[in-house]
């Protein structure tokens, strides 16, 4: 009963200069786009976030960090690849299994994409292809 | 330290009144523990006010001890962190955070208790423990001084507190000291280097409640939690709280925004968003760190400083904005910055000066180097008229500076001057020198960029600004930086200035990324004048082809039909500061396939040198002639009509009587429809290319060995005249002369007429050819080629023959003297056989080497024209040989044969009984030496009247047969004898 309640999320995969590569927000249906701050405020959670990662990292034998961070009614959970990619995810409402099976799904489709010969790692996502996978798995994962 | 020495102590004074109401009462036992649990832990914050370590510890382990069994959890928890600071104390004798922090942080609350706070010497001052016991406290704690087992390890340390944190925990207002035992945790943790320990802390301590903070309270504590992210190396948290903590300075529900620490506290978080407010540092690689994160806080940073009042900083920012993070900026979003930063400039322009804070913080300039974005800077040499050479010296100036030798493969490398970059061309003072940028607009909007100028030093240098407007997202754009260097010497192009959006940037070279330059020093000589040339001629649109070198400046054209002459009349002006001295004319003709006769272009410089030194603005002329004269055969033609004609030069008997038969004649040749197809063949265009140069100096210039080189180009259509289709010899009736025949052909379309000699004048219509007779004197060649074997004594003989026929050409064209006029244009000019005339027309046309004389009654007879003699009487005969051969020759038997010509083929040979000689018929001639001379003598006796003619012949074996035929041309004697006078 209580998972027809889905909450908001957003997720970003950094690079080695805390740059963003790829950016996402998944919101529940029906919840209207929130205001230019909000997304302000998502990336600055997730920036504070990555001091608690690069931490994190030392002490897990996963790459899936589990919950590193929270701010207010944020939790921020993180997943760090082997070339040091961090993929961080912000939401309001625990969803430990989806957000740990979208994290890996997204990995694998990132190797798919980092293989790229023209893909030069570390630069933004452009592809409009990832783009629209990684929606299919943030429905599938977070938003069923 | 002070922090966590106090705060039990103040907490143990403020909650002594508030006694929590969960205490059982009515166990009186329960009680007395509890009293005096929380005597021991009063004890213990004594002791350790007064520095008495150990026995602090002490105490505050009994007060645990007594306080847990009695569920006091409060007194617990004051006792544990009690216990801890002892510990800390103990383990962390130098303190355990910044000590500015806990002064300010505990110097309003107490600040008489500051003076006490950590004494080295506490110990001296001791309190005897045993004067404790009045008070019902076991004496036995004076039997734990000194022992350093009481106190916790550095882990046990963390766990009390955790201990501790989580009994106040259970009470709602006990947040402020859960606060602050978890701040105390964290400083000891940030000693330890236990980061994510420390953190969780921290992140508790985010959550403790407060109650009824007021803003200022709610600032600090965020402040605070930022300071320690910041000690624990967190520095990306630490960032976010403090950025938490500038907002909250300037929240709504605050009456006075505090805009001006909101800014301070900004400015501190730029750094854990990997943000420096140094354009330069962005020139380094990948951009570093979040740019949406980075670009929000830059818009903070502006909208804090402009609400501050300080317009300079916000264009300082938003300059700053535009300048680092363009490659993030949207397409709106950079429209809308641009825009803003307008409104600002608008007050307050933006400078290169540097901006201070009033704290001492500097901010840098912002230099708008994307703006528009240079790809590319090269200096450029002055156009090819302008620029300067250096007149070279006898001895090469580089090769003596440099090394002793004259030659040396080892190339003196001077890594000084390469690095220099210096450029190897010249600027000229007082002459406007470019430097060409290619410039990229990158905003998705027209950028106008004004007072864009360049940036030198070295020498005084008047840059001249330019405004210019980039299309959107223009491609690389050239644009023209001029300037006029006005002392001589080294300039260095150091940058370029712009001013966009009301932003004045000098945006230097060194900083540029990616910027391609080729160089930026380069030399400045002394003033040179300048010479503009205008012609008479039109000016031609036809460059010359760019293997000639030379860059020509102007090209003017002329079309001449071949052989004629034209005067090109060149005005010259200096249009310069400096006066024109020296002027140099020199010609070179561009290599081409047609063969060119005679002088090409011809000047006389004199009478225009006689006007200088030519002052700034005056005007001078020199004239030019040009005379085209090309190849006047067509040889195809001539071959061809050689061997179908019957007349065969080689098998012309030379001698022949017959020669007064074959007169020279005018043919008339209608041009036929085939003719007409080799016309079209020989009417195409040729072309000649010249360059003029003119070198010239003066002025400061000038005595510093440079001068300017202008070139002229010059292009000539040559356009046919006529053509010899043919050329052949025919004998005259002298052997000293012979009649040079010409196939005249007129390829012009108008009416031409062709002269020879300056007499014969013959009327062409368009395309129409005829034949003229030139009656010339044989050539005595021997003469020339002995004057040109002295130049051409060492040139295969094959280029001496080429040289001696050119001569020969030479000289046969200078007897012709053919010329043509057409005068429905008015336009004349020559026609030179030169070209057609070859070895075989040559032979027939050079005299003999043995010259033969036959002299009638001491007349020379050599014409037509007969000699006139009596009948009756004997005439003298003679046969004079020159030989003017190189060898000897003869001896030589000659036959006199007389006979009569009918003129009707019939020739009587019959004439004993008309002509007798006196003597022999026959001659004899000795052998002539070279140059020598030899003469026989005998004498006819006519005895009817009647016109005879005389042939002389050799006899059979008597000519040398290796001699040449025509060597033996002797002239034939035509002797009228006439009746006696009577």
């Amino acid at each position: 009963m209580l998972k027809t309640k889905s909450g908001s999320f957003y997720f970003v995969i950094l690079g080695h200069h805390d740059n963003p590569a790829f950016e996402v927000e998944f919101l529940p249906a029906g919840k209207a786009e929130p205001k230019d701050d909000y997304h302000h405020l998502n990336q600055f959670i997730a920036h504070a976030a990555l001091d608690l990662v690069d931490e994190n990292l030392w002490l897990s034998n996963n790459i899936y960090l589990k919950i590193v961070d929270k701010f207010n009614e944020w939790f921020v959970s993180a997943f760090v690849t082997v070339s040091h990619l961090r993929f961080i995810m912000l939401y309001d409402i625990r969803q430990e299994d989806g957000i740990k099976n979208f994290f890996t799904d997204v990995y694998d489709l990132y190797i798919k994409f980092a293989v790229n010969p023209f893909y030069e790692p570390n630069s933004p996502l452009q592809s409009s292809a990832f783009d629209r996978k990684v929606r299919f798995l943030g429905k599938k994962h977070l938003l069923s | 330290m002070f922090l966590i020495l106090l705060v039990p102590f103040f907490f143990f004074l403020f909650f002594l009144p508030y006694r929590p109401v969960s205490v059982l009462l009515g166990l009186k036992r329960h009680y007395k523990k509890r009293c005096q649990g929380r005597m021991r832990k009063h004890v213990g914050d004594l002791c350790l006010q007064a520095g008495m370590l150990q026995d602090s510890l002490v105490h505050y382990h009994m007060s645990v001890e007594l306080l847990r069994s009695v569920n006091d959890f409060l007194w617990l928890g004051a006792a544990l962190e009690g216990l801890c600071s002892a510990s800390v104390i103990y383990h962390y004798p130098g303190g355990t955070g910044g000590k500015s922090r806990a002064l300010r942080l505990q110097g309003s609350s107490l600040p008489a208790e500051a003076a006490n706070r950590h004494r080295p010497g506490a110990q001296e001052v001791l309190i005897d423990p045993g004067a404790l016991t009045t008070n019902g406290i076991n004496p036995d704690t004076s039997a734990e001084i000194g022992r350093a087992k009481n106190c916790l390890s550095p882990e046990d340390i963390i766990d009390k507190y955790k201990e501790a944190i989580s009994y106040y925990s259970k009470y709602k207002n006990a947040g402020v000291i859960e606060l602050e035992a978890c701040v105390k945790a964290v400083r000891v943790l940030a000693i330890q280097k236990r980061s994510m320990e420390a953190s969780e802390f921290l992140q508790n301590a985010v959550y403790i409640n407060l109650r009824q903070l007021s803003e200022e309270e709610k600032i600090q504590r965020y402040s605070i939690l930022s300071e320690l992210y910041q000690l624990i190396g967190f520095h990306r948290k630490s960032a976010f709280f403090k950025r938490v903590a500038a907002m909250q300075c300037v929240a709504p529900s605050i009456a006075e925004p505090g805009w001006r620490a909101c800014y301070k506290l900004l400015l501190e978080t730029l750094p854990g968003y990997s943000l420096s407010l140094d354009p330069k540092d962005f020139n380094k690689g990948t951009h570093r760190g979040w740019a949406a994160v980075q670009m929000r806080l830059l818009h903070e940073l502006v909208y804090a400083s402009r609400r501050m009042g300080n317009p300079a900083l916000s264009v300082r920012h938003l300059s700053f904005l535009l300048q680092t993070m363009l490659d993030f900026l949207s397409d709106q979003e950079k429209k809308d910055v641009t825009q803003s930063l307008e409104n600002y400039t608008s007050k307050c322009p933006g400078t290169m000066e540097l901006l201070t804070l009033p704290d001492g913080l500097t901010l840098p300039p912002v230099p708008f180097t994307k703006l528009p974005i240079v790809k590319h800077v090269k200096l450029l040499s002055l156009p090819a008229s302008l620029r300067p050479h250096k007149m070279k010296s006898l001895l090469g100036q580089n090769v003596s500076a440099k090394s002793p030798f004259i030659y040396s493969p080892i190339i003196a490398h001077n890594r000084g001057e390469e690095k220099n970059k210096k450029i190897d061309f010249q600027w000229v003072q007082g002459d406007v020198c470019e430097v060409q940028l290619m410039v990229y607009n990158p905003m998705p909007f027209e950028l106008r960029v004004e007072n864009m100028g360049l940036l030198t030093s070295g020498v005084e240098f008047e840059a001249l600004p330019a405004a210019l407007s980039l299309p959107a997202e223009s491609g690389l754009y050239p644009v023209t930086l001029v300037g006029v260097p006005q002392t001589t010497g080294t300039i260095t192009v150091n940058g370029y200035r712009t001013t966009v959006f009301g932003v004045f940037s000098d945006c230097l070279l060194d900083n540029l990324l990616g910027v391609k330059t080729s160089g930026s020093t380069v030399e400045v000589i002394p003033a040179l004048p300048r010479l503009q040339i205008s012609t008479s001629l039109p000016r031609s649109a036809h460059s010359l082809q760019p293997s000639s070198g030379d860059e020509i400046s102007t090209n003017v054209s002329v079309q001449l039909y071949n052989g004629e002459t034209q005067q090109l009349i060149i005005t010259l002006e200096n249009i310069g500061m400096e006066p024109l001295e020296t002027l140099e004319v020199t010609s070179k003709i561009l290599p081409t396939k047609e063969k060119l006769y005679g002088d090409f272009l011809n000047w006389k410089l004199e009478e225009t040198l006689a006007q200088f030194p030519l002052q700034p603005g005056k005007v001078a002329t020199l004239a030019i002639s040009i005379k085209a004269k090309l190849d006047f055969s067509c040889q195809e033609n001539l071959l061809q009509d050689l061997s179908d004609d019957g007349i065969s030069v080689s098998g012309f008997p030379l001698s022949s009587p017959f020669r007064q038969v074959v007169r020279p004649r005018v043919e008339n040749r209608p041009a036929t429809a085939p003719e007409g197809s080799k016309v079209g063949d020989l009417s195409h265009l040729k072309t000649l290319e010249a360059v003029l140069n003119f070198k010239y100096s003066g002025g400061p210039g000038h005595v510093e060995g440079y001068y300017r080189n202008l070139s002229l180009g010059l292009h000539v259509e040559v356009e046919p005249s006529v053509f010899f289709t043919r050329v052949s010899t025919l004998p005259a009736t002298s052997t000293r002369q012979c009649h040079l025949l010409l196939d005249v052909f007129n390829s012009t379309e108008h009416e031409l007429t062709v002269s020879a000699r300056r007499n014969e004048e013959l009327i062409l219509h368009a395309g129409e050819c005829q034949r003229m007779a030139i009656q010339v004197d044989k050539f005595n060649f021997e003469s020339i080629p002995e004057s040109l074997g002295e130049n051409g004594q060492f040139a295969n003989p094959k280029q001496l023959e080429e040289e001696r026929q050119e001569a020969r050409g030479l000289e046969i064209n200078s007897k012709l003297d053919i010329h043509w006029r057409i005068p429905s244009l008015k336009r004349s000019g020559e026609a030179s056989v030169e070209g057609l005339l070859n070895q075989l027309v040559l032979e027939h046309l050079q005299l003999a080497p043995l010259q033969w004389d036959v002299l009638v009654d001491g007349q020379l007879c050599d014409c037509d024209a007969a000699a006139a003699c009596p009948v009756g009487d004997p005439v003298r005969l003679e046969v004079r040989l020159t030989n003017r051969s190189p060898r000897c020759v003869g001896p030589f038997a000659l036959t006199v044969v007389p006979f009569q010509d009918h003129q009707n083929g019939v020739r009587n040979y019959d004439l004993q009984d008309t002509v007798s000689f006196v003597g022999s018929s026959t001659f004899h001639l000795e052998a002539v030496q070279p140059s020598g001379q030899s003469a026989c003598l005998g004498a006819l006796l006519f005895l009817y009247t009647g016109d005879f003619f005389l042939h002389i012949r050799f006899q059979e074996g008597s000519r040398s047969k290796e001699l040449p035929p025509s060597w033996f041309c002797l002239p034939s004697v035509h002797v009228r004898a006439l009746g006696a006078q009577a």
